[in-house]
């Protein structure tokens, strides 16, 4: 799932080797901690946050499928 | 052909193509023997609706000298005030209005060819399965180019999950492919729609049979009514499947997310009205 947002979001970004993907496991849930360049903040959540809650649809469609959560965070 | 009288009549269709296509056949004969003048060059209008028609005039060309080729190919010189496309040749041309005439019509205002229209959906379909198979998902993408419009089909055995709540998690895929493909820059500017399980058409005929027997009750009542809030792609199938229908119209009100398609009546039904008033 880290490697999904990953890919997602270097595809996404102009600077493609300032983004970190942190997952934090947890027992059930997991979180995906992204971190881009400041410059790039704005494409990763989009236009009345768009981009980011389709990121969020799709992992959550990933952990589906894993049985698990996830949840992703945007850090600044 | 005709050499006595040469009248010259006027053609509206789609397009200028289509138009010329009907010239052609009502003289019957070949684009090359026309004399073809563009009244108006038409435009597709909001979403494809009330658009304005495309108006030719055209009259056959009659020879003087026996038909020789070349003095035909040079005659008609007016032609160029037709577009871009009509230019690269007859045969080409010809093509372009028969089978792929749709296509045509779309990438034509964006000035590009099939060829690289195809390339382009590709690129999409290379990005839509590196998004999946970085997702654990059961699917994979493929180009479906047969039809006018390239779209992508995605299979598998998770595609419940790909396709999601009401559609969500497609139209999510669908809106980051979209976003990773404009930034590749591949010179065509053109929306991929994915498609899975065949879930929008079939969500396209629902859409289609709502609308129809909504229409019916707004035109038995005289009242509008506003359908739930949809997105932009459904709304337009909404407005298409009422444009020919009879008595009623459709507009769409509200913003973002929040925006519907309403349906009004176009009598209202005065009677009821002065009866509720006098009450």
């Amino acid at each position: 799932m880290k490697d999904l947002i990953e890919h997602i979001a270097k595809a996404l970004v102009d600077f493609p080797d300032q983004v970190e993907v942190n997952e934090v496991e947890g027992q059930q849930t997991s979180v995906i901690e992204l971190k881009v360049a400041k410059e790039d903040l704005g494409k990763i959540i989009g236009k009345q946050g768009r981009t980011a809650r389709a990121m969020r649809t799709i992992l959550s469609a990933a952990s589906t499928k894993l049985k698990k959560r996830a949840v992703l965070e945007i850090l600044e | 052909m005709n050499q006595t009288t040469v009248e010259t009549r006027q053609f509206e269709d789609k397009t200028v193509e289509k138009a010329i296509e009907a010239a052609c056949e009502y003289f019957g004969c070949a684009k090359k023997d026309l004399e073809i003048e563009i009244v108006t060059r038409g435009s597709t209008g909001l979403f494809g609706l009330g658009g304005k028609k495309a108006k030719i005039k055209a009259k056959p060309i009659t020879p003087t000298v026996k038909e020789g080729p070349k003095e035909e190919e040079a005659e008609p010189a007016k032609e160029t005030v037709s577009g871009p496309k009509e230019q690269k040749g007859e045969q080409e041309a010809a093509v372009r209005n028969g089978v792929e005439a749709d296509t045509a019509r779309q990438t034509e205002a964006q000035g590009i060819d099939r060829e690289q229209l195809e390339r382009h959906v590709s690129i999409a379909c290379q990005i839509t399965n590196e998004i999946l198979e970085r997702s654990g998902l059961s699917g994979k993408a493929n180009v479906v180019a047969q039809t006018a419009k390239p779209y992508i089909n995605i299979t598998g055995d998770d595609l419940s999950l790909i396709i999601g709540k009401e559609g969500q998690t497609l139209d999510a895929l669908e809106y980051i492919v979209n976003l990773c493909l404009r930034r590749k820059d591949t010179g065509v500017n053109y929306r991929v729609m994915l498609e899975a399980a065949g879930y929008r058409e079939r969500r396209r005929k629902n859409l289609v049979s709502m609308a129809e027997r909504l229409a019916i009750k707004v035109k038995r009542s005289g009242k509008p009514i506003a359908l739930e809030p949809m997105p932009a792609r459904e709304r337009r199938i909404v407005h298409v499947a009422l444009k020919e229908f009879k008595g009623v119209r459709t507009h769409s009100s509200g913003q973002g997310s929040s925006r519907k398609v309403v349906i009004t009546p176009l009598r209202k039904k005065r009677r009821q009205r002065k009866q509720r008033n006098n009450q």
